[in-house]
């Protein structure tokens, strides 16, 4: 049995102690991932004074009094602020630390980029495998959307549910092929004009109506087991496409054709995609180059751009009535070491921290925490706090963590994973 | 009797069927070479059998088609072609030269050498001992090669900085794509040459750094990769790889050459600065200078270990290539690799005693690939796969655009740049073969940036580039096709608009066993309802409108997107 079929036996919002009963609309996800791997003791983890830890502090100008690393307290969680050189981050936990859950010391088992990308993204460490957006997104939207889910970053894993999940291109190519008469001009010389031929919509229903009749008879051509997955895969594709197309034109407008994308045009797509129940899970990339190996002062300003853009897309998701139903997970695939290298850079350490934002969530709390070696301490699954009995968050029991929130079994998708239940405790 | 009966049609799954000769012939075609068989090639096979589909295959193996869908392979294993950074800039001796040919002239020189290689019937082992290679005049300028402009426009050419010569792994683009960063003292080419070449994936264990070693601590952490328990099991092979590296600047990005010929192409003289890390800004001018010999033996100067090849003592780049070309593991992970591409399987899902037959085929030859490859495109189950995970095969973006350039003569191509692009302008992009503007991972392909692996099935964006596509290309053919003589058309025929309705007939049935490899009777069911989709849209709109649509549609049908 595929995975994908298993779909069908996985009872939708499964009963969970946080969401039963709070839902007011459809679940939907959304995962903002802070590609190249930032370092959280300049937000999320504070370590400022502790020993052989170069935290955000040795950026700090002596001679300007402002300019001051401190810890301050937002609805119980502690969060390392600089009024100078990242005011959005206070802003940010000012408005909405009480829907917010920091999770610090997630054990990564890795320091290369996709390895971890992986790993945080699909609780897996190899093989074809979907992440956990694109999951959630087949499991909530099931046949209700035309897509379960949007990669709006190329950063995701689609695995065995691919037929489920839509890209939209670096720069936004996807707007060229929902409005058919857009297109980039041909070169100069080249005999050809753009678009060549517009199809009515009589044209296209015909069109699809004759592959999907040709596609249902090569279904049986080639047996059962994966060739009838195969073709499987091209119905459903046809058939989500078919349902997508008629809201092309409202998703076109949010979309910037050729431009580079930003995390706020792409957030603003996201909205919009939930507004249109286009899909119910859209992976998003900050869009900021957080690999600061050759300079790690560079921190300072992705950490405010990142939550000045959450501050406004929280504020939005509030104003489009999204708040009530949207998850908003942020996370980097790992974390930076704990001292600067030769070039006042940082590399790469594997241990990671995560943001979960849900006005359902019992907010204001620290789950999971590490010590002043940057390692993660042990915790109690079941629970998510601290046990020394316990074992380290690992990237498997988050990914699984986050389904089992959300009301996805993760069983299907991890099997044998145990599941971190922090957020609903 | 009807229970019976009702269960078992609803329950059982299909039984599978022996491909036809013109599916098997399709099959091995569009694997080979990512195009349709010609009319002649089907009928061939049909009375020839197996005998005389090898016959074709050893045709295919000496075709541009086949060297094309060598460099995809192997694109897909170095991630070379990246539109989405910064390309080498339009400075020095490149003004005057297109971004894209920029792009195509360095991200394929690694992988035309191996197509080389492979078309010239050498051994595969040369892809890493090679000493030469082809490339054209933009990289010769781009790193000083010397290149006659009165030759070919492709020359074959030899580094000239004194770095040693061992095929791909001496190509300067391999390692402009992956760099070293920070202190990873080149740990991560290595481990990409492992787990390319050898299938020795060192990014697949799991990393633990016990004790809080400090990872920025250079000589502390040359000193714990040799002695902490932890670490020693993989940077015993994985830091003496990286030794052979060392040559190589950390990296060389296309916005650090802008940046110095913004600064004159070189370091101040009344500057008591030292420079910055990692050379002079005249090294990041055209031509450009990623490597010096005098940095190869950098690893000295950190305490770490010295190049070694899995507990064998070697020295430069050359020797690595010779240890590679004889390891026994190159050759398994080479039938490995070959095999997981033309069966779209990962290389961990193939049978051993399979890999064990393909790779016997493999050295048998001399370490031919081409035998490889017909081995793998010829084996059983490839040709008859049943309900198996082989049973339908999806076509790759770059297969896709060469069949449909094959079927219809067109290009996907544009000129995005002319829409308000200053710098560094693209002017000329095949939209299905490239990501910056294009639609290659939309469609399941890797952008070699951020999607690293394919997408082996049918997507709602990929359906949606294919219709585009489908409908682009459809309408250049038929207004070519009709405006053109009969004996000079593609895939109309003679038809002319007066026809009668069984020489349409007979040109649907023709346009179906060109483009999809499938006969269909001219009288028949499936040409009544191709029939009816063309005359629909020819009653409204004209029968150049109704040959696009019919034509677009078999060309995103599941017989074109599966194989």
């Amino acid at each position: 049995m595929r995975r994908r079929d298993l779909l069908r036996a996985v009872p939708l919002l499964a009963a969970s102690p946080v969401l039963s009963g709070a839902a007011t609309g459809p679940r939907r996800l959304m995962v903002v991932f802070a590609s190249g791997g930032w370092d959280s003791t300049y937000c999320l983890d504070p370590k400022l004074g502790v020993v052989g830890i170069e935290g955000p502090e040795v950026d700090s100008d002596p001679g300007d009094p402002q300019d001051v690393e401190v810890v301050e307290t937002f609805d119980g969680i502690p969060i390392v602020t600089n009024p100078v050189r990242r005011p959005a981050v206070a802003t940010f936990f000012g408005n909405w630390a009480r829907y917010v859950a920091v999770v610090n010391g997630i054990w990564v088992g890795n320091i290369a980029h996709a390895p971890c990308r992986q790993r945080m993204l699909t609780g897996r460490a190899s093989g074809v495998v979907p992440d956990v957006s694109v999951i959630a997104g087949s499991v909530l939207g099931g046949d209700a959307t035309p897509l379960g889910s949007v990669d709006a970053s190329g950063l995701g894993y689609a695995g065995d549910l691919a037929a489920t999940t839509g890209r939209v291109g670096r720069q936004s190519q996807l707007a060229l092929l929902l409005d058919p008469s857009s297109s980039f001009p041909p070169p100069f010389g080249w005999d050809a004009n753009y678009p060549g031929f517009l199809p009515t919509f009589d044209d296209e229903a015909a069109a699809t109506a004759f592959l999907r009749r040709r596609a249902e008879v090569a279904e049986g051509l080639r047996g059962g087991g994966h060739a009838m997955a195969r073709m499987a895969d091209y119905g459903e594709s046809l058939n989500r496409l078919e349902r997508l197309v008629p809201m092309a034109a409202e998703i076109v407008r949010e979309l910037s054709l050729g431009a580079d994308p930003s995390f706020a045009t792409t957030a603003g797509l996201a909205m919009t995609l939930f507004e249109l129940d286009v899909a119910r899970s859209v992976l998003l990339d900050s869009n900021l180059p957080w690999d600061t190996h050759a300079s790690n002062v560079l921190q300072h300003g992705y950490y405010d751009s990142l939550f000045g853009g959450l501050n406004e897309l929280m504020a939005s998701l509030d104003e489009r009535n999204l708040l009530e139903t949207t998850t908003v997970v942020v996370m980097s695939e790992m974390n930076r070491t704990l001292r600067r290298n030769r070039s006042l850079g940082k590399d790469h350490w594997p241990w990671a921290s995560a943001l979960i934002l849900d006005k359902r969530l019992n907010g204001g709390r620290v789950l999971g925490s590490t010590n002043d070696l940057m390692e993660g301490n042990a915790i109690d699954l079941a629970s998510g706090v601290e046990d020394v009995l316990g074992i380290p968050l690992g990237y498997d029991n988050f990914a699984a963590g986050l389904l089992d929130f959300l009301g996805v079994d993760p069983e299907p998708w991890l099997e044998g994973v145990p599941v971190w239940r922090g957020l609903s405790s | 009797m009807w229970l019976l009966f009702a269960a078992l049609s609803c329950d059982d799954p299909p039984v599978a069927t022996s491909l036809t000769s013109d599916e098997r012939v399709n099959r091995v075609s569009m694997a080979i070479r990512g195009v349709r068989p010609s009319a002649d090639e089907l009928e061939v096979v049909r009375h020839g059998g197996d005998a005389a589909l090898s016959a074709l295959v050893d045709g295919w193996l000496a075709s541009d088609a086949f060297g094309a869908t060598i460099r995809d392979l192997h694109n897909e294993l170095f991630l070379l072609r990246s539109d989405l950074v910064p390309m080498l800039p339009e400075e020095g001796p490149l003004v005057g030269t297109e971004v894209a040919d920029r792009y195509a002239s360095t991200t394929e020189s690694a992988l035309r050498l191996v197509e080389d290689i492979v078309l010239g019937g050498r051994p595969y082992t040369e892809i890493v001992t090679a000493t030469d290679f082809r490339g054209d005049r933009i990289l010769a300028n781009v790193y000083g090669l010397e290149f006659d402009d009165d030759g070919e426009d492709l020359q074959a050419m030899t580094w000239m900085d004194g770095r040693p010569m061992a095929g791909v792994l001496s190509d300067s683009e391999m390692w402009r794509r992956h760099v070293s960063n920070g202190s990873n003292f080149h740990r991560g080419r290595a481990a990409m040459v492992a787990q390319a070449l050898l299938c020795d994936d060192f990014e697949d264990r799991d990393v633990v750094v016990e004790g809080g070693v400090d990872l920025t601590n250079e000589l502390l952490v040359a000193e714990m990769v040799a002695t902490q328990p932890s670490c020693v099991g993989c940077h015993q092979t994985l830091d003496p790889l990286a030794g052979f590296f060392w040559g190589f600047k950390e990296q060389l990005m296309g916005l650090a050459v802008t940046q110095a010929y913004r600064e004159g192409c070189h370091w101040p003289n009344d500057l008591e600065l030292p420079p910055p890390d990692g050379g002079l800004p005249e090294d990041f001018c055209y031509p450009l200078r990623l490597f010096a010999p005098e940095h190869e033996l950098g690893w000295m100067d950190w305490g770490l270990r010295e190049p070694g090849y899995y507990g064998e003592s070697a020295s430069g780049l050359d020797e690595l290539g010779k240890r590679i070309a004889e390891d026994p593991r190159f050759w398994d992970c080479t039938t490995r690799r070959f095999a997981s591409f033309f069966r779209q399987q990962d290389i961990d899902e193939l049978n051993v005693a399979d890999v064990a037959r393909w790779r016997k085929a493999y050295l048998d030859s001399g370490f031919d690939a081409r035998e490889l490859v017909r081995a793998v495109v010829l084996d059983a189950e490839f040709v008859d796969p049943g309900d198996g995970p082989l049973s339908w095969l999806a076509v790759r973006p770059e297969a896709h655009a060469r069949a449909i350039e094959q079927l219809t003569g067109f290009r996907w191509r544009a000129a995005p740049a002319d829409q308000g692009c200053l710098e560094n302008c693209w002017r000329d992009v095949d939209l299905l073969t490239t990501d910056l503007y294009g639609f290659r991972a939309m469609a399941g392909g890797v952008d070699s940036t951020y999607v690293l692996r394919a997408t082996n099935t049918m997507t709602p964006t990929r359906a949606l580039v294919h219709m585009r596509a489908g409908y682009e290309s459809a309408a250049y053919v038929v207004k070519a096709d009709l405006a053109a003589a009969v004996g000079e058309r593609r895939l109309l025929g003679d038809w002319e608009t007066a026809a009668p309705p069984t020489l349409t007939r007979r040109t649907i049935a023709s346009l179906y066993e060109r483009i999809l490899g499938e006969r269909i009777d001219p009288d028949g069911a499936e040409a009544d309802a191709a029939f009816a989709l063309f005359d629909g849209t020819r009653d409204v709109s004209g029968p150049e409108a109704g040959w696009t649509l019919l034509t677009a549609t078999l060309l995103r049908d599941a017989r074109m997107e599966y194989y």
